[in-house]
C-alpha cells in the first residue's frame, strides 16, 4: 500500500514561489511557526509539516526501528520534498531539525538548495574539548521528568478539545498543538539530545544560515561558533533575543535575518 | 514574569524554597531558579505553550534549592493582560511527598510491565515445553499400535514415552510448585533428616545424566553431624534441581564435586561445578522466577523456574541459598545453608531418609478401581515388606476393612459406585475405634487446593497426588505410620 507522505506528515502547502520548507523543533509541531508563516506566505511557497508521533501527524506510522535515529527523521523530509516534486526549496530547521535538514539536504541537493537553522546543535553532550552545554546525568533527568509529565501530555489534546466554553482554544490548530505521543516524545527527546552529529558536518553540505540566539541554554554560544566553523560557506548571525525558540519570543528578528538572507524584498 | 524571565515579583516562599533570602527583595531570573533538566523541558515544552495557548498547567519540574538540591514543584503558568509587553503569573505547589509516591508510581508501573512481558513470554514457553514432549509421546503411541512390533522396538518406544511423560510431569509440578509457594499453600512435613543419604540419592538419580556426559561426580565426606529439620522430599527436591542444573551446564568431562561445611550451627551443603559459569550481570537474576540465562540461541529446555523453587524451599527450611561464579566459562558453586537440629532434641524421633524405608509387617489396604494402578501399587508396597491387600471398589474395601485388622488404607477418589470421600467418611464413622483412627492416604488426579482440602475433610489424613511417586508414597506411609505411632493421628497436615 501507498503511504501517502503528505497526510503521514499532516503536511500544508501555501502561498506562491521559491519554495520554504518549515521544519519544528522536539517538543513541538508545526504550530511553532505561526508568528512566521503569514508573512513569509506573502512571498514565498511555504510547506509545513509535522515529525511523525508529533501534532496531527499520523501516529500509527511511527515504526521505533525507522525513527531510532535521526536518519529516519531526515528520510521523512526527503520524502516530503520528492513527494512535492520540490527545486532548490530553502528548509528552514528549528533546533533538532536544523541537523535533520543537513541530512536531508545531503541525499537531496537538488531539491534542498539552502539551509535555516534555528538555535542549531549538532551534539548536546560536553565532550572535551567540545562543550554541547550538558553532561548525560542532566540529559537523563530531562528524559525522567518527560516520563513524569507524560500523562499530562496525554490529556493535553483532549482535555483542550473537551472545553468549547473557550472560543479562543476552538481553532484547530489549537486543540492539537504540541501534543504528543508520550512514548514517542520520549524517543524523540533521546534521539535528539544523545545524538552526535558532529562527524556529519565534515562533508558536502548547501549553503546555509546558522541563527542563534544571545542566550540559550540549549545551544551556548560557542556551539554556533563551532558549526559555523565546520561548515563551509555558513553564516552565522547572533539575534538579539534569549532563550531557544527566537521564532516563538522574538519572531520579527527571525523573520528579518531570513528575508535579508534570502534577498525577499 | 516578563517575556525575559525575569521574576519582578515573587512571595517568600518561593525564595525560600529555590535557597534565596526571604527578606531580598530583588528579582530573579527563571532559568535560574529551575534545574537542568528544567531549564530544557521549559524552553521545549512550557515556552511555546505560554507564547501559543497563553497557559501551561500541571508541570512537574524540579527547582534548585539551597546548596543545589533539587525541589520537586508542580508548576502552572499563565499570561494576563501587561500593557505593551506580556507578564506571566506563576504558581509553584511544592510536591515533595506526591513526588515520592509518584516515582514510586512509576517505578511499579514499570516493573509490573516488565513482569507482564515476562509472564508472556513464560506463558509461550510452558507451551512450548508442553508441547514438545507430547510430541513424542503421541508419536510413538500411534507407532507402537501401527507398527507389527518385535519386543525391542516395543521397549524403546514405552522407554521414550515414560521419559517424556516423566519429563511433562516434571513441568507441570515446577508450574504447580511455583505456584503454590507464591499462594503460600506448600506446607512442609519436617522431620529430623541426615542430607547425607538425601545427597546420596539426589546423586544417584542425576548419575545416568551425567554418565552420558562423562561428567565425574564426587560428594566429599562431612566431619560434622548433618542432620537438619525437614521435609526430607523437598530437600531432595532442592538438591535434585541444583544437581540437575550442574549436570545440565556443564560439559563433557567436567566434574561435579558436593561438600559440605559448617558455619555457626548451620551446614552448608557447597555444589560446585566445572561448567559455563554465570556472568556478573545474570548472577543477581539467578533465583528470579523465569530467568535465564542466556539467549534465545544459547538457552536450555527448561522454564527457569527450578532454581525459583529451589530458592523458595530452601527459604521455607528457615535456610538461605547462594551462587557464585567468577564469570562466563569458570563454573559455578551454589550453597544453601540449613540450620542444624538439635541432637538432643532429634534423638526422641528416628532420622528417616528415603532408601532405608521399611514397611516391613505393615498390614495395608489399597483401594483403586484402575487394576493396572492397583496392581502397581500393590508390588511397590509389597516390595518394601507390607503385607499389602487390594480391591477395586469402596464397598470392597468397608467389608475387608470389618473383617481384618489394617494399620493403613491408601484410596483413590474418583471410583465408581462409591467415591473415596464417602468411604473415608464411612471409616470415620464406624463404630470401631480402631477403625475412626485408621491412619488414611489419598491419592488423586487432582492437585488443585480445593480437592486436598476435600480429602482432609472428609478424614484423611494425607493426600498424594497422581501419577504417584513411589518415594513420596514410601515416604508418607512410613511418616504416617510414624506419627501415629506417637499417637498424633489428628489429621492437620497434607503432603503439599
Amino acid at each position: 500500500m501507498q503511504i501517502d507522505v503528505l497526510l503521514r506528515n499532516f503536511v500544508s502547502d501555501r502561498g506562491a514561489g521559491q519554495p520554504l520548507v518549515l521544519a519544528h523543533g522536539f517538543g513541538c509541531d508545526q504550530g511553532m511557526w505561526r508568528f512566521l508563516s503569514p508573512a513569509l506566505e506573502k512571498q514565498c511557497r511555504v510547506i509545513q509539516f509535522d515529525y511523525v508521533g508529533c501534532g496531527r501527524s499520523d501516529w500509527s506510522a511511527y515504526n521505533p526501528s525507522r525513527y531510532a535515529d535521526l536518519a529516519g527523521y531526515a528520510q521523512d523530509v526527503v520524502e516530503i520534498v520528492d513527494r512535492l516534486d520540490l527545486h532548490q526549496a530553502v528548509f528552514i530547521g528549528h533546533s533538532v531539525s536544523s541537523m535533520i535538514g543537513l541530512l536531508a539536504a545531503r541525499q537531496r541537493p537538488e531539491r534542498i538548495g539552502k539551509l535555516v537553522m534555528v538555535a542549531p546543535s549538532p551534539c548536546y553532550l560536553n565532550d572535551p574539548p567540545y562543550t554541547g552545554g550538558f553532561d548525560r546525568a542532566d540529559l537523563e533527568e530531562l528524559l525522567l521528568m518527560m516520563e513524569r509529565n507524560a500523562g499530562w501530555a496525554h490529556q493535553l489534546a483532549g482535555l483542550v478539545m473537551a472545553n468549547p466554553e473557550r472560543p479562543e482554544l476552538s481553532e484547530e490548530l489549537e486543540t492539537s498543538f504540541c501534543s504528543m505521543d508520550p512514548a514517542m516524545a520520549l524517543e524523540f527527546a533521546a534521539v535528539t539530545f544523545f545524538s552526535d552529529l558532529r562527524p556529519e558536518l565534515s562533508g558536502p553540505a548547501p549553503e546555509c544560515l546558522i541563527l542563534q540566539s544571545a542566550e540559550d541554554a540549549l545551544a551556548p554560544r560557542s556551539v554556533g561558533e563551532f558549526l559555523h566553523q565546520q561548515l563551509a560557506g555558513s553564516t552565522l548571525e547572533v539575534l538579539a533575543s534569549s532563550g531557544h525558540c527566537p521564532h516563538l519570543s522574538h519572531p520579527g528578528l527571525v523573520l528579518e535575518a531570513i528575508q535579508r538572507y534570502l534577498h525577499l524584498a | 514574569m516578563d517575556e525575559a524571565g525575569t521574576i519582578h515579583y515573587s512571595n517568600r516562599w518561593l525564595r525560600a524554597l529555590s535557597g534565596h533570602d526571604p527578606a531580598e527583595t530583588a528579582p530573579l531570573q527563571l532559568d535560574k531558579l529551575l534545574t537542568v533538566a528544567s531549564r530544557v523541558f521549559y524552553q521545549t515544552h512550557m515556552l511555546p505553550l505560554l507564547k501559543i495557548r497563553g497557559e501551561a498547567e500541571e508541570l512537574y519540574l524540579t527547582l534548585r534549592g539551597a546548596e543545589g538540591k533539587p525541589v520537586p514543584v508542580l508548576a502552572s503558568g499563565r499570561r494576563v493582560a501587561g500593557g505593551n509587553e506580556a507578564r506571566y503569573v506563576w504558581v509553584f505547589t511544592h510536591i515533595p511527598q506526591r513526588s515520592k509516591f509518584e516515582n514510586e508510581l512509576l517505578e511499579a508501573k514499570k516493573a509490573a510491565d516488565v513482569a507482564g512481558l515476562e509472564k508472556d513470554e513464560f506463558l509461550a514457553h510452558v507451551s512450548h515445553e508442553l508441547r514438545t514432549p507430547l510430541g513424542s509421546i503421541m508419536g510413538w503411541a500411534q507407532l507402537l499400535r501401527s507398527a507389527e512390533g518385535d519386543a525391542e522396538s516395543l521397549h524403546h518406544g514405552l522407554d521414550i514415552i515414560e521419559r517424556n511423560a516423566r519429563s511433562q510431569a516434571k513441568l507441570i509440578e515446577d508450574i504447580l510448585d511455583s505456584t503454590r509457594i507464591r499462594g503460600g499453600k506448600l506446607h512442609l512435613h519436617p522431620a529430623p533428616v541426615d542430607l547425607v543419604p538425601v545427597l546420596e540419592a539426589a546423586l544417584e538419580i542425576i548419575r545416568p545424566a551425567a554418565s552420558a556426559k562423562s561428567i565425574t561426580l564426587s560428594l566429599l565426606p562431612a566431619a560434622f553431624p548433618t542432620v537438619v529439620l525437614g521435609d526430607v522430599e523437598r530437600l531432595q527436591q532442592i538438591f535434585w534441581n541444583l544437581l540437575g542444573n550442574a549436570v545440565k551446564f556443564t560439559g563433557s568431562g567436567g566434574t561435579i564435586k558436593v561438600w559440605f561445611r559448617e558455619v555457626n550451627s548451620s551446614v552448608e551443603v557447597a555444589i560446585t561445578d566445572s561448567g559455563q559459569g554465570i556472568s556478573p550481570e545474570f548472577l543477581p537474576f539467578v533465583f528470579v522466577r523465569f530467568r535465564q540465562s542466556g539467549d534465545a540461541g544459547s538457552r536450555k529446555a527448561g522454564l527457569g523456574l527450578g532454581t525459583s523453587i529451589t530458592r523458595d524451599l530452601v527459604e521455607l527450611h528457615g535456610g538461605v541459598i547462594r551462587a557464585e561464579s567468577a564469570g562466563l566459562g569458570l563454573g559455578s558453586t551454589f550453597c544453601v545453608r540449613l540450620p542444624i537440629v538439635n541432637l538432643a532434641s532429634a534423638e526422641a524421633t528416628p532420622v528417616l531418609s528415603l532408601g532405608h524405608i521399611s514397611l516391613q509387617g505393615l498390614r495395608l489396604l489399597l483401594v483403586d478401581d484402575d487394576p493396572d494402578a492397583r496392581h502397581m501399587l500393590h508390588t511397590l508396597l509389597s516390595r518394601h515388606g507390607s503385607r499389602a491387600a487390594a480391591v477395586g471398589s469402596a464397598a470392597e474395601a468397608l467389608d475387608w476393612l470389618n473383617n481384618h485388622p489394617c494399620d493403613l488404607m491408601i484410596s483413590d477418589i474418583d471410583m465408581p459406585g462409591g467415591d473415596g470421600y464417602g468411604l473415608m467418611r464411612q471409616v470415620r464413622a464406624s463404630p470401631s475405634p480402631l477403625l475412626r483412627r485408621l491412619p488414611a492416604v489419598a491419592l488423586t488426579a487432582n492437585a488443585r487446593f480445593a480437592d486436598r482440602m476435600n480429602t482432609l475433610a472428609a478424614g484423611f489424613q494425607m493426600h498424594i497426588s497422581k501419577p504417584v511417586h513411589p518415594n513420596e508414597l514410601l515416604a508418607t506411609v512410613a511418616n504416617l505410620m510414624m506419627t501415629s505411632a506417637e499417637g498424633t493421628t489428628t489429621g492437620t497436615s497434607a503432603v503439599d
